[in-house]
């Protein structure tokens, strides 16, 4: 009854206030308890007459190399499946997150892209430790799935990685309100932040309770080492941020001293190389495998963090239509600091916007990004973090594994 | 006093120490000054022999109020010298590896100002302590190194959860400043509890004990566990108490439970020794938070360094209120309602006031703390052994 109740929530949730991302009808979410991959739809192709040809395809691409990883080391460790660990207190945070619908809180957007989107979101990491698991080989230890490859310390090391990613992208999603919200005098304002205020409360809670869940899952695989790499990407990325200049809101405002790539790089190294990389590297030592590959495990894992983070800030001018509609978006994504590069005159212009980021012309911002090389290079630089992981990559032993990691990186390109 | 003291402790260095001390015996010191100063005048004879005048003297409750009413808990006295530094390097530990002009430094470091009680790391290190002396360890410097820095983590992992509860209560001031929250925001301030608890994880696998990192780390569920317990009300009228007291120990009984627990596991306890110091750590813990709740009704705002009857504020209904339940029936409405009724607050805390439930808390919070030191009565005894016990008492006499 749980599930099936938690079921019911996630369909309410999706059939409300549905994204305006341009995502096709026809959804309809396994009622099962997550063996089957969700139905594929389809995309609507780009709205925006801006061009980038064949992002269609290379979605289908993705979502190929995507589907074939998963037949070999079995469904990916998204949300979804973890619902089977966690019933009864998710089903309780569920029950306060329905509170949330109709409001505008942001957490209620990220967990439908966490819970929906999945794997088109890039919501990978779990499934690359695994495929880098079956590919270096159990090395011998016999607490292996046959049909896998993989070892089932590696396993829960793989939702492990999954929790924290979605810990972090739930704890993001905290909105800031005034500390006092009693004390604003006009009723609707007062009534709107108090809504803001327990969406907080939910999204706080269910940030740590995934955080604490992976602590106590990281302590239970009994080996010290683990703990301390994984803490410390948590600290990177907690780190992280702290990074730049932001408004009010906590969102990203770019200057002139920070529009560099390796200004893009050191942020987001921290911010997701770390934990991908720590999650590879840490992999690696359940099936103890030498040092080398450990140190290869953990480059390959930093190199296909930031690949990704640069194809996903592509895609956001591409794919999907809410932009083109003049909808915010971050400022300080690859592309547009591309672009900032050579445009002296909207660099300035946003500097105005320090307070309230809101108020920018986005759709001005886009048109003139586009019209620049800010894509051009963005594909660029996603291409060179290919290159580099595919290097690491081949130090693994040739095999459907890591044929199919490398699929998914060259998918990206 | 002080002269004799003195004299006390030029007799020890000169190594005539047991005449005077049988003068002492019955000069009602508090233990602590006396033990601290012989142990550190490093006379093993000395300390010893105090120690066992000690433990004979007239049970420490009769004389802790009436000795010495504002006296600080011996066991703090006794862990001066291994705690004093601790801010400054829980503060170094926060900051090395951040950047120069990072905000996160100041927020990270800003609760860690040495003004709040500290009594958790006290409460495990003296337990360790207790536990080394036990089991003939009490020279492994390695052992206490391990200890102190599970106490250290304990320290932390409280204050970090403080920062997330703030802003989860909307809370504008703590220890008499303005909250994390208010000086910065909300986002900011999640992810600094988050840095903070990741440091913890970071310093809990250097003690590269399995068990221990096993233990610490329920401690971080059982903490959001508390808070989501929190977010929803037993309708049952029968399991609210039950339901209560599971969350004080998710809350707060917990950190200490386990923390005890793991420094016990160090000193090489065996399982049943070690559980006892979970029990010790657990009950001391209810207890502290029954004390917590009570002065919620009892202390007024200045002497908490924060509002009064917050809880009932907040919509949560704690032992004094519960307790008046069966009193006054037309709280159990309020309680379900949580107090949102104008003037259900003020109501309720009259009630509270004039059923006694505040005297049944206190009684309760005195029935875990004996418990709490029966699960010590195995141990062997020692001054850490004492504090532990006398801690007990500054847990139920507090007045902040």
């Amino acid at each position: 009854t749980k599930l099936i109740l938690l079921d019911s929530l996630l369909q309410e949730i999706m059939l409300t206030k549905p994204l305006r991302c341009g995502l096709g009808r026809g959804l309809s979410l396994s009622r099962q308890t997550g063996d089957k991959p969700f139905r594929k739809f389809n995309f609507e192709t780009s709205r925006l007459g801006h061009t980038l040809p064949a992002s269609y395809v290379k979605v289908n691409k993705w979502n190929r190399a995507v589907s074939e990883a998963e037949k070999l080391v079995g469904y990916p460790t998204s949300l979804m499946s973890l619902r089977a660990l966690m019933s009864d207190d998710l089903t309780n945070m569920a029950v306060h997150f329905r509170k949330l619908i109709g409001t505008d809180h942001p957490v209620l957007k990220t967990v439908k892209r966490l819970l929906y989107h999945g794997k088109n979101n890039m919501q990978v990491r779990g499934l690359l430790v695994l495929l880098l698991s079956r590919a270096a080989g159990s090395n011998g230890n016999s607490d292996i799935d046959t049909n896998t490859g993989v070892i089932n310390d590696q396993r829960k090391l793989a939702e492990i990685l999954e929790m924290i990613y979605t810990s972090q992208c739930i704890h993001q999603s905290v909105v800031n309100v005034p500390v006092n919200t009693a004390a604003e005098p006009d009723e609707q304002v007062r009534t709107v932040l108090q809504q803001l205020e327990y969406g907080n409360k939910i999204a706080i809670l269910s940030g740590d309770y995934l955080l604490a869940n992976a602590c106590t899952g990281l302590a239970a695989l009994r080996v010290p080492k683990i703990v301390e790499l994984i803490a410390q990407a948590i600290v990177e990325f907690t780190q992280a941020e702290f990074l730049g200049k932001q408004d009010p809101q906590g969102k990203l405002l770019p200057t002139p001293d920070t529009i560099l790539q390796e200004n893009w790089e050191e942020k987001w190294k921290l911010s997701t190389g770390g934990l991908l990389g720590a999650g590879c590297e840490c992999a690696m030592m359940v099936s103890k495998q030498p040092e080398e590959l450990l140190k290869a495990a953990k480059e390959l894992g930093v190199h296909t963090a930031l690949a990704i983070q640069a194809y996903d800030e592509m895609k956001l001018f591409s794919v999907d239509g809410s932009i083109g509609s003049g909808a915010p978006f971050p400022l300080c994504s690859a592309p547009v600091m591309f672009h900032l590069q050579s445009d002296e005159e909207l660099l300035d212009y946003l500097q105005q916007f320090s307070e309230d980021l809101l108020q920018v012309d986005y759709r001005m911002v886009l048109t003139r990004v586009c019209e620049g090389n800010g894509l051009e290079k963005t594909h660029e630089l996603c291409r060179q973090h290919v290159d580099k992981g595919l290097e690491y990559l081949r130090k693994f032993p040739e095999n459907d594994g890591r044929q199919a990691y490398e699929n998914l990186l060259l998918a990206m390109v | 006093k002080l002269i004799l003291l003195d004299s006390l402790l030029q007799e020890t260095k000169m190594k005539r120490s047991t005449v005077l001390l049988k003068q002492f015996s019955s000069v009602s010191l508090r233990d602590g000054v006396a033990v601290n100063l012989a142990h550190s005048a490093g006379h093993r004879t000395a300390r010893n022999s105090v120690q066992r005048r000690l433990v004979s003297l007239d049970s420490p409750s009769k004389q802790s109020a009436a000795v010495h009413p504002q006296y600080t808990p011996t066991a703090s006295e006794l862990l001066q010298a291994d705690l004093g530094n601790m801010f400054h390097e829980i503060h170094q530990e926060l900051e090395h590896q951040l950047a120069e002009s990072s905000q996160l430094k100041e927020m990270a470091k800003y609760y860690f100002d040495g003004k709040g009680k500290a009594i958790r790391p006290v409460i495990s290190l003296c337990l360790g302590h207790a536990y080394n002396l036990h089991n003939n360890r009490g020279d492994d410097i390695e052992l206490k190194k391990k200890q102190r820095l599970v106490a250290i983590i304990s320290e932390m992992i409280h204050t970090a959860s403080l920062i997330h509860d703030d802003i989860l209560d909307h809370a504008e001031t703590r220890r008499g400043k303005p909250s994390v929250n208010s000086v910065w925001d909300s986002l900011k301030s999640t992810f600094c509890g988050d840095y903070i608890i990741a440091t913890c994880s970071k310093l809990l696998a250097r003690t590269n004990n399995e068990e221990v990192i096993l233990l610490l780390s329920t401690i971080l569920s059982d903490l959001v566990q508390g808070e989501l317990m929190q977010l929803q009300n037993k309708k049952e009228e029968s399991e609210r108490f039950q339901d209560y007291l599971d969350k004080s120990f998710n809350k707060t009984a917990s950190l200490m439970a386990y923390s005890c627990q793991a420094n016990a596991v160090l000193a090489g306890a065996s399982k049943d020794e070690s559980n006892n110091a979970f029990l010790y750590g657990k009950h001391l813990g209810i207890a502290f938070q029954l004390v917590d709740d009570l002065l919620d009704f009892v202390s007024s705002a200045d002497q908490l360094g924060k509002p009064a009857a917050a809880d009932l504020q907040l919509g949560l209904a704690t032992a004094p209120v519960l307790y008046a339940v069966s009193q006054y029936p037309e709280l159990n409405d309020m309680i379900l309602r949580r107090f949102s009724k104008p003037g259900d607050v003020e109501k309720a805390f009259e009630c509270a006031v004039s059923s006694g439930g505040i005297e049944e808390t206190r009684k309760l919070a005195k029935d875990h703390c004996d418990i709490a030191t029966e699960s010590l009565a195995g141990l062997k005894d020692s001054m850490f052994k004492l504090a532990l016990t006398n801690l007990c008492d500054s847990v139920l006499n507090r007045v902040k």
